[in-house]
């Protein structure tokens, strides 16, 4: 089973330009910043900055739907579609979240408020609990409005699915749209994922598990379309089986570790294959 | 190639089992009542459909309790499933669920935080590792979080990968368990909810033109799906067949449905499509119908832009309005009903619809259930952010 890759975008600590990228990852340049959160028990994080979303949504009121990993997939979903110019009615759209807990810590205030005597008070929750809970919180948390948010503002209506389950989402979306292209369900796919690790509950969170990566955020997006194709930058292919054993994708040491985004950075920077089970192998082509 | 279904379990707010729900949903009885598990008598709406609660279990334990209940039930149908486990795989659809509310409370309080075991337990990921873990399979395991539409998704999933004979069975389905009083506030302040205090067991009234809004509700429902030939073989019976599946974007509105219902009808016009089917064959829609201002009216429109004249004659129940909405899993108890009103020739009815809304102008099934011979059914599931799903569901020959 195998797709062209006609389209790409990534937003990372060391920019979008995959080039600069890569090279910048290559030589161990360093795109890492201090944690801003005083007292955080992870001392540095590879943040991106921005990213400013002015001039690409068709409602401007609607950025303040959108969480973080929402702003982070936007822009690349932009560039890897580019100028496509088949119909959006019918292309596909497949996402990767990873949003453990299920949010950032914005429910926090509101929780802390309803500790009454050491127990959870629905009394305080409808007093000052609910005062403090901010009301757009589940409209930013469910996990499928990365994906509606992107579907919203490019006007895509085809086969679509959102994937969780950890730092694989991102490799599972990427084989949902893959199969979708191969087998016809749709004339092309959009697949992305984005994270971010870097503030409030998720930097504790981090330290929590022990991770001894440094924390990331950013988002990838292939376009995806039939094999023949013109204007491939690659070929992917699904193969039954796991991934041939390699080391830690090398890009975390200078930008960070991208969450559901990592393995799918890792593909369009320097692997040949990604992912357990069904995995994801890039046939290079030309400049790839 | 035909992809089947061959074992069926559910837990709901109206039984524990595939028949006592389907009991109660043909003796038209409401699942809905006041909130039991915690004091809502404080919160703006303080009723629910909840399934019972046992000891102090918190809602990361209740959805795994019930994911296993009605995985249980599905696997004593179905028989031992002899593949090969990484033949055999795994896909539901399910929402991330937080620890308990108490302990989070307290720990922000003093500035600690739940231990990881506590937010692990909650992960999306979580019913569908222990699904995985109690069938022992080791083939493709995926979970599925687009909201309401999660565990039609994950049926769908399903069909694609036994389609596809990378495995030899499916276990496929979902769980949710949100009636907290976290999420009873967040869907409250969204105005998404029924605030019929005085009368719950009739505020999820879909199509009717006094609904308000959703109820919340709980459950799980899982179904194993194989191919024919390996169902036959091994002497299984064969309950219906799983025969088309179709997704789409409404690519309108974050919390909106588009009046036009082209998101919807899109999905539906795929599933007819992927089985091969005409509007005409179909004999039962069993509607996605949340009892939403916004939700039914926009299905209505995609059911007329799918169905063109046969949409008006096809027979159209929400069983929402007796179960309430399970949210990530009411795509898979939904297409558990349409499979037993397929074999059983029975409609299942939306009750309180005493007024339809002549916006929802459908060939409704108010108040009592109907007889129909029904081929195939198709089931919608819809999700906030405008995710759509539908499946077929038809009689085995």
């Amino acid at each position: 089973m195998r797709v062209a890759v006609t389209g790409v975008g990534l937003l990372t600590p060391a920019g979008t330009e995959r080039a600069d990228v890569r090279a910048r990852v290559s030589r161990g340049e360093s795109c890492l910043s201090a944690a801003d959160q005083l007292g955080s028990p992870v001392p540095v994080v590879g943040r991106v900055e921005g990213p400013r979303l002015r001039g690409l949504l068709t409602r401007r009121k609607d950025a303040k739907l959108f969480s973080r990993a929402a702003k982070l997939l936007l822009p690349p979903m932009i560039d890897a579609l580019g100028a496509w110019e088949g119909d959006r009615e019918e292309l596909g759209l497949f996402v990767g979240v990873r949003r453990e807990p299920a949010d950032g810590g914005e429910a926090d205030a509101a929780l802390a408020a309803c500790a009454v005597d050491g127990r959870f008070s629905t009394e305080a929750l409808a007093g000052r609990g609910r005062a403090l809970y901010p009301p757009l919180l589940p409209l930013k948390t469910l996990p499928n409005l990365n994906l509606a948010h992107v579907a919203i503002q490019l006007g895509i209506r085809g086969a679509s699915g959102t994937c969780a389950g950890g730092p694989a989402a991102g490799v599972a979306a990427l084989v949902q749209g893959l199969e979708a292209v191969a087998e016809g369900d749709c004339p092309a796919a959009l697949v992305g994922a984005s994270d971010s690790s870097v503030r409030d509950a998720f930097l504790r969170d981090w330290a929590r598990r022990g991770m001894t990566d440094v924390p990331g955020e950013g988002g990838v997006a292939f376009l995806l379309e039939p094999p023949h194709a013109p204007g491939a930058l690659a070929h992917l292919e699904r193969v039954r089986g796991p991934a041939p054993a390699s080391g830690p994708p090398p890009h975390r040491a200078v930008l960070g570790h991208l969450g559901c985004a990592d393995l799918l950075l890792h593909l369009l920077l320097h692997a040949e294959s990604v992912g357990d089970g069904p995995h994801v192998r890039v046939v290079p082509q030309g400049a790839w | 190639m035909k992809i089947v279904v061959t074992g069926m379990g559910m837990v709901t707010p109206v039984g524990d089992t595939v028949a006592a729900t389907w009991a109660s949903l043909l003796a038209a009885r409401s699942g809905v009542g006041p909130i039991g598990r915690f004091d809502a008598s404080t919160l703006p709406v303080r009723f629910a459909a909840e399934v019972a609660a046992q000891g102090d279990e918190d809602q990361a334990a209740l959805k795994l309790r019930l994911a296993r209940t009605a995985l249980d039930e599905a696997l004593a149908q179905s028989g031992a499933l002899p593949y090969l486990s990484e033949r055999i795989g795994v896909c539901l659809g399910s929402e991330a669920a937080r620890p308990e509310l108490s302990v989070i409370a307290q720990r922000l309080r003093s500035g600690t935080l739940p231990t990881l075991a506590e937010f692990e337990r909650g992960a999306p990921r979580a019913p569908t590792e222990l699904v995985a873990r109690r069938l022992g399979a080791s083939g493709p395991v995926s979970t599925v979080s687009t909201a309401c539409t999660s565990s039609s998704q994950a049926v769908g999933e399903g069909v694609l990968r036994l389609r596809r004979c990378e495995v030899d069975a499916m276990v496929v389905g979902g769980v949710d368990a949100l009636v907290d009083p976290m999420m009873v506030t967040g869907f409250s302040l969204l105005g998404a909810l029924s605030t019929r205090n005085d009368d719950p067991q009739a505020a999820s009234r879909p199509f009717d033109v006094s609904r308000d809004g959703f109820v919340l509700g709980e459950g799980a429902g899982m179904l194993v799906l194989e191919r024919e030939d390996g169902a036959r073989a091994r002497g299984a019976v064969i309950l219906a067949e799983l025969r088309g599946w179709g997704c789409s974007c409404n690519a309108y509105r974050i919390t909106d449905s588009p009046p036009d219902g082209r998101g919807a009808g899109q999905a539906m016009a795929a599933a007819l499509a992927d089985a091969g089917l005409a509007p005409t064959d179909i004999g039962y829609i069993n509607a996605h119908g949340t009892s939403t201002p916004m939700n039914d009216p926009s299905e209505t429109a995609g059911i007329h832009r799918a169905f063109g004249a046969a949409g008006s004659a096809v027979p159209v129940s929400s069983t929402k309005s007796m179960t309430g909405h399970l949210v990530a899993a009411c795509g898979a108890v939904e297409a558990i009903i349409s499979v037993l009103a397929v074999r059983e020739g029975i409609v299942p009815p939306t009750i309180n619809l005493d007024s339809p809304d002549p916006s929802c102008a459908l060939r409704h099934v108010p108040h009592a259930p109907q007889e129909h011979r029904v081929e195939h059914a198709l089931t919608n599931a819809f999700g906030f952010g405008g995710s759509n799903g539908s499946l077929v569901v038809s009689r085995y020959r």
